[in-house]
C-alpha cells in the first residue's frame, strides 16, 4: 500500500507521538494474521487539504506483549479491545471481552490449521 | 455527594439498537461514562473470509441497514482495485446518485426521529411522509425499498431510464421544496434551547477521539471522503459543509445542509451522466491489499481487503462509522452534561450499533 | 412552532396519506424485486447455476429427480439467480412473498 511506514514494537509509541503531535487523526487499526506473525497495520489520517492515510506496520510474534496506543490515542482502547478479542493478541493493559461473550469462540479471526473454506449459512 | 453508577441501555427509547453506557452521575450531572458494546455481535468479518466474492456483496450490504448501499459500495470498489479494473463511467455515475439518495433518505430519517426524541410528533410525521416519495422512487429504480443491490463487481446491475431520470427531478423539486416548508425547526424555540451548547465537543478533541462524518464536520474539521473522489466524485463539484458550533445544534445543521447538498449533487449527475455500459466483465481474481474509504450518512467507511488470488479473500476489515464516533460520545458525555441531555447527544452521533459491531 | 402551525391544521382536516393497509394495497411497481419464481421449468437443463450463486443458499437443483426447491422465506431477492441462469427459466415476480405461519418450501419439478 502506498505510505507505510514499518516499525518494530519498541519504536511504536515513538512514531505514534510523532503522528499526535501533528494533530493527524486516528483512523483505525487492522490485524492480520499471517501465519506464524501477526501483523497490526495502524491507519493514520494527516488530515491535509485531503484525507491522507500514513500507515504504520507492526510485526510480531503471538506469545509477545505489545504496547498499547491508548495514552496517546484514547479511542484507540476500543480497537485493540476488538483485537484481544479476535486474536488473542497481548495488549499491555487491554482486557479481553469487548465483543465477545466469555462462552464465545476463542480468536475467531486466526487462521487455523486445516480449516475448511465452506459456505457461511 | 457520592457517585452513583447509572445504566443507560442496553434497551432504552432512543436506541433502536442495543448499547450499553456506563454513566457516573454527580448529582444530575454526568462525569464519568463507560461504552458496553458486544450485544449484536455478528461475526460478519469472519463470514467474509469464508464466503465467494461475489456473495460478499450482499453480505456488505447487510452490515447496515440503512447506509447499505455505501458498504456494498465500498467492497466493490476494493474488489475492482485489486483487480485492476475500473467500473464504466454511467456505472459510476449511478452509483453517486444511489449514495447520495441513500445519505438524503437516512438524513431525513435522522431528522424524524429528532423530532420524536424532543417530542414534537408531528415534525416527525411530516418528515417521513416525505421521505416515503423518496423510497418509492428508490424502489422504481432498484427494485427494493432499503437493500438495494445495485452494485456489482466492475459496475451496477440496472440502468437507470430517461423516464426515470425525469422522476427522480420531479421528486428532488418535490423534496426541495416540501424541505424547505418545514425548516422551522432549526429555528424553533425548544428545539434550539435543547441542542445548543449541548453535547460539546471542540476542534481538537474532534481530531484526538477521530470523529468523523457530521460530528466532526460540526467540530469545524473539514473531513469528508467524498473529497478523495472515489467513483463519480472526482467530475462533481463537492466541498464538504462545515460548521463550527461544535454542539448538537451544528451537527443537525450540516445535516440539514447535506441534504440541499444531495439533492444538487444528483441533479449534476443525472445532467452529466454520459451513456454507455453499466459493467465492465473481468474473470480477475484479486490480490494484493488495498484501503477503500468512502462517506456514508454517518460518516467515515473504511474497508481494508486482502485477497491472495483465489475466490475467497483473505481478511476483511470493515471500520464503520459509529464505531469511530463512539469516543467523541464519551468525551462529550463526561464534560459534566445533564443526565436529561444524555439522549439528545447520543442521539446527535446518529447511532448505528449493528454496524459498530458487525 | 408558528412556522408550521398551517401545515398541521391543513393535515388535521385533510384525507390520511396512509394507506389503510389490508383492505388497500398499492399496486407493486414493475420494476420491483418481490419473489423469484421457476417459471419455465421445460426449459431448465439443471446446471446448477442458480444455486452455486445464491448468496443465501436457498436453491436446491437436483438433477436426478428433476426438482428445484425454493425456500422463500431464505431467498433475499437479490435475482442473481436470474441473471446468471443461461435458459432463462427464472422470472422475477413484482408483489412481494406472503406472511406464512410456517416456513414452506415451493418445489418447482420438470414434466
Amino acid at each position: 500500500m502506498e505510505n507505510d511506514i514499518v516499525v518494530t514494537k519498541e519504536h511504536l509509541l515513538e512514531e505514534v507521538k510523532k503522528f499526535a503531535e501533528k494533530d493527524a487523526r486516528f483512523v483505525i487499526a487492522t490485524c492480520v494474521d499471517l501465519g506464524e506473525k501477526l501483523e497490526i497495520i495502524y491507519h493514520f489520517d494527516t488530515l491535509g487539504e485531503k484525507p491522507n492515510l500514513v500507515n504504520l506496520r507492526m510485526q510480531f510474534s503471538q506469545d509477545e506483549e505489545i504496547p498499547s496506543i491508548a495514552s496517546i490515542y484514547p479511542c484507540a482502547a476500543l480497537i485493540e479491545g476488538e483485537i484481544v478479542d479476535m486474536f488473542e493478541a497481548r495488549i499491555k493493559g487491554i482486557p479481553s471481552g469487548l465483543l465477545l461473550a466469555p462462552d464465545s469462540p476463542k480468536a475467531p479471526l486466526r487462521k487455523k490449521k486445516g480449516e475448511k473454506k465452506k459456505e457461511v449459512k | 455527594m457520592a457517585k452513583t453508577v447509572l445504566t443507560f441501555g442496553p434497551q432504552h427509547v432512543v436506541f433502536p439498537e442495543p448499547i450499553q453506557f456506563k454513566l457516573k452521575v454527580e448529582d444530575e450531572f454526568v462525569v464519568g461514562a463507560e461504552p458496553v458494546i458486544g450485544y449484536v455481535h455478528r461475526g460478519i468479518e469472519k463470514a467474509f473470509e469464508l464466503n465467494e466474492l461475489k456473495k460478499n456483496i450482499f453480505l456488505a450490504e447487510r452490515i447496515c441497514g440503512i447506509c447499505q448501499s455505501p458498504h456494498s459500495t465500498a467492497y466493490v470498489l476494493g474488489v475492482e482495485r485489486l483487480m485492476g479494473i475500473d467500473a464504466p463511467a454511467r456505472a459510476r455515475y449511478i452509483r453517486v446518485i444511489i449514495n447520495e439518495m441513500n445519505r438524503l433518505h437516512s438524513h431525513m430519517l435522522w431528522f424524524g426521529l429528532l423530532g420524536d426524541a424532543i417530542g414534537f410528533e408531528s415534525y416527525f410525521m411530516q418528515v417521513w411522509n416525505y421521505r416515503e416519495k423518496l423510497m418509492d422512487v428508490l424502489e422504481k429504480i432498484t427494485g427494493n425499498r432499503v437493500t438495494y443491490s445495485m452494485n456489482a463487481i466492475g459496475g451496477v446491475r440496472r440502468d437507470i431510464s430517461d423516464e426515470l431520470q425525469k422522476e427522480i427531478n420531479r421528486v428532488l423539486d418535490f423534496l426541495e421544496e416540501a424541505l424547505k416548508s418545514v425548516d422551522g425547526v432549526l429555528r424553533d424555540y425548544t428545539m434550539v434551547k435543547r441542542t445548543k451548547g449541548v453535547g460539546v465537543l471542540t476542534e481538537k478533541e474532534a481530531k484526538r477521539d477521530g470523529a468523523v462524518g457530521p460530528t466532526a464536520r460540526a467540530s469545524n474539521v473539514p473531513y469528508d471522503m467524498r473529497m478523495l473522489g472515489y467513483d463519480a466524485y472526482c467530475d462533481l463539484e463537492f466541498k464538504p459543509v462545515v460548521v463550527d458550533t461544535c454542539d448538537s445544534y451544528g451537527r443537525a445543521v450540516v445535516r440539514w445542509k447535506e441534504m440541499f447538498q444531495s439533492i444538487e449533487l444528483i441533479r449534476e449527475c443525472l445532467s452529466k451522466m454520459p451513456p454507455g455500459d453499466i459493467m465492465t466483465k473481468s474473470n480477475a481474481l484479486p490480490k494484493g491489499e488495498c484501503v477503500i474509504r468512502v462517506e456514508p450518512p454517518r460518516g467515515e467507511l473504511f474497508y481494508y481487503l486482502k485477497g491472495n488470488g483465489t475466490k475467497n479473500l483473505e481478511r476483511v476489515k470493515v471500520r464503520t462509522p459509529t464505531f469511530a464516533n463512539i469516543w467523541p460520545t464519551i468525551t462529550m458525555l463526561t464534560k459534566g452534561c445533564e443526565f436529561a441531555n444524555v439522549p439528545v447527544i447520543v442521539l446527535s452521533i446518529d447511532p448505528c450499533i449493528s454496524c459498530t459491531e458487525r | 412552532m408558528p412556522g408550521m402551525i398551517s401545515l398541521i391544521l391543513r393535515n388535521l382536516f385533510s384525507k390520511p396519506v396512509t394507506r389503510r393497509y389490508p383492505f388497500e394495497k398499492r399496486a407493486p411497481f414493475p420494476t420491483a424485486r418481490g419473489q423469484i419464481v421457476f417459471a419455465r421449468m421445460k426449459d431448465c437443463v439443471f446446471c446448477g447455476l442458480c444455486m452455486r450463486n445464491c448468496p443465501a443458499n436457498a436453491i436446491k437443483v437436483d438433477k436426478a429427480s428433476k426438482t428445484n426447491t425454493l425456500e422463500p422465506f431464505r431467498c433475499i431477492q437479490c435475482v442473481m439467480c436470474v441473471e446468471v441462469c443461461p435458459k432463462k427459466v427464472i422470472d422475477v415476480l413484482p408483489d412481494y412473498t406472503k406472511p406464512e405461519y410456517e416456513k414452506t418450501e415451493i418445489k418447482f419439478v420438470q414434466k
